[in-house]
């Protein structure tokens, strides 16, 4: 039993009933975040959802040399963080890294919810885009997602990431407007 | 988004083809379980909370007495933090003060000064919302005080 569902952010939707649940064990997720308390709070849920490989990391700096040996699944990366913020660190991430870590699935997770700063993580290559307080729901769903419907990757000289666009019309009968096919990774 | 000729486009293979599936697991049951141990971490440290909230006043005190930008920054990260915690430790009213102090800050235009009186408005509320133990929605007085926070704000970035 919920021991309070008195706030309705908590309140549990029953839209994953007869979805698949997966065994997110063989997740690897690397945290990037400098509150201590956010990072216990993210290894509590993460490790009710089943994800074990963790690693922790208080800022692009310190994330860096993980990502060599660790080589993340998913990173859920915070903002506001100090010597290197977390759009600095994705930038990073999507343009330096090595071929594997450049396809990273990163969730931008910060106290920022201003329209600017979504369209400023979604330019930078960011995957998904979740406001703290975060809740296990709103982490949940966006794991999901990425788990099931991973967005084709971007690459030119302008924009390297997740492709931009959430919706393919079906609808679209014009001219295919990129020159290359899709290459699987 | 302009169109790039030399746009590379690679296909993404899922994740869920290298998952297992987990019969018998109602994800509902996942979820509620991990909001039960998000509820039991923050019980377990209202200690912090407070300290946050101590901290933001002597910011504010030391801001008030000295208004030098780097006070003023590190007010504002204190704040930034505590928005993003609040409602996790049952105070959602916190969130809504720290997210109207920063689009107060993060909005304002370019070389405004900083009104003191608003910093102090904010850091009143978050006081008055943790030390009455304003939890949830609050009742109808706190309710009303974030509505006046929200239109001083929109009225001094300009009706916006």
């Amino acid at each position: 039993m919920v021991a309070d569902l008195s706030h309705s952010m908590f309140a549990v939707e029953s839209r994953y009933t007869g979805r698949p649940h997966y065994n997110l064990n063989r997740l690897k997720v690397l945290v990037v975040d400098d509150c201590r308390f956010m990072c216990e709070l993210l290894d509590c849920i993460l490790k009710s959802f089943g994800i074990d490989h963790l690693k922790y990391a208080g800022d692009g700096t310190e994330a860096w040399p993980i990502l060599g040996h660790f080589r993340p699944d998913i990173v859920i990366c915070d903002w506001e963080m100090a010597p290197q913020n977390g759009p600095e660190f994705v930038r990073r991430l999507r343009h330096e890294s090595d071929d594997e870590n450049r396809f990273a699935h990163v969730i931008m997770l910060t106290a920022y919810s201003e329209k600017q700063r979504v369209m400023h993580a979604r330019d930078i290559g960011v995957t998904e885009f979740l406001t703290k307080p975060v809740t296990a729901r709103d982490l949940f769903s966006r794991l999901n997602s990425i788990i099931e419907n991973p967005r084709p990757f971007i690459e030119c000289p302008t924009y390297h990431g997740p492709d931009r666009r959430r919706v393919r019309s079906i609808a679209y009968n014009g001219v295919e407007k990129r020159h290359h096919d899709a290459v699987a990774v | 988004m302009s169109e790039e000729p030399n746009a590379k486009i690679r296909k993404i293979t899922p994740l869920a083809t290298r998952l297992p599936r987990k019969s018998g697991v109602n994800p509902n049951d996942v979820v509620a379980q991990a909001q039960e141990g998000i509820l039991a971490l923050a019980r377990s440290k209202t200690d912090l909370l407070q300290r946050n909230i101590a901290g933001i006043r002597r910011a504010w005190e030391n801001y008030d007495r000295n208004p030098d930008p780097e006070m003023l920054d590190r007010l504002f990260q204190l704040i930034h933090n505590l928005r993003g915690l609040g409602a996790t430790f049952g105070y959602p009213l916190i969130t809504d003060v720290g997210e109207s102090f920063g689009r107060y800050m993060i909005e304002r235009p370019a070389g405004a000064k900083v009104k003191p009186e608003i910093i102090k408005q904010h850091v009143d509320a978050l006081c008055s919302v943790f030390g009455q133990e304003m939890k949830g929605d609050g009742n109808a007085t706190a309710q009303a005080v974030i509505g006046l926070l929200r239109d001083m704000v929109a009225k001094e970035l300009g009706g916006t």
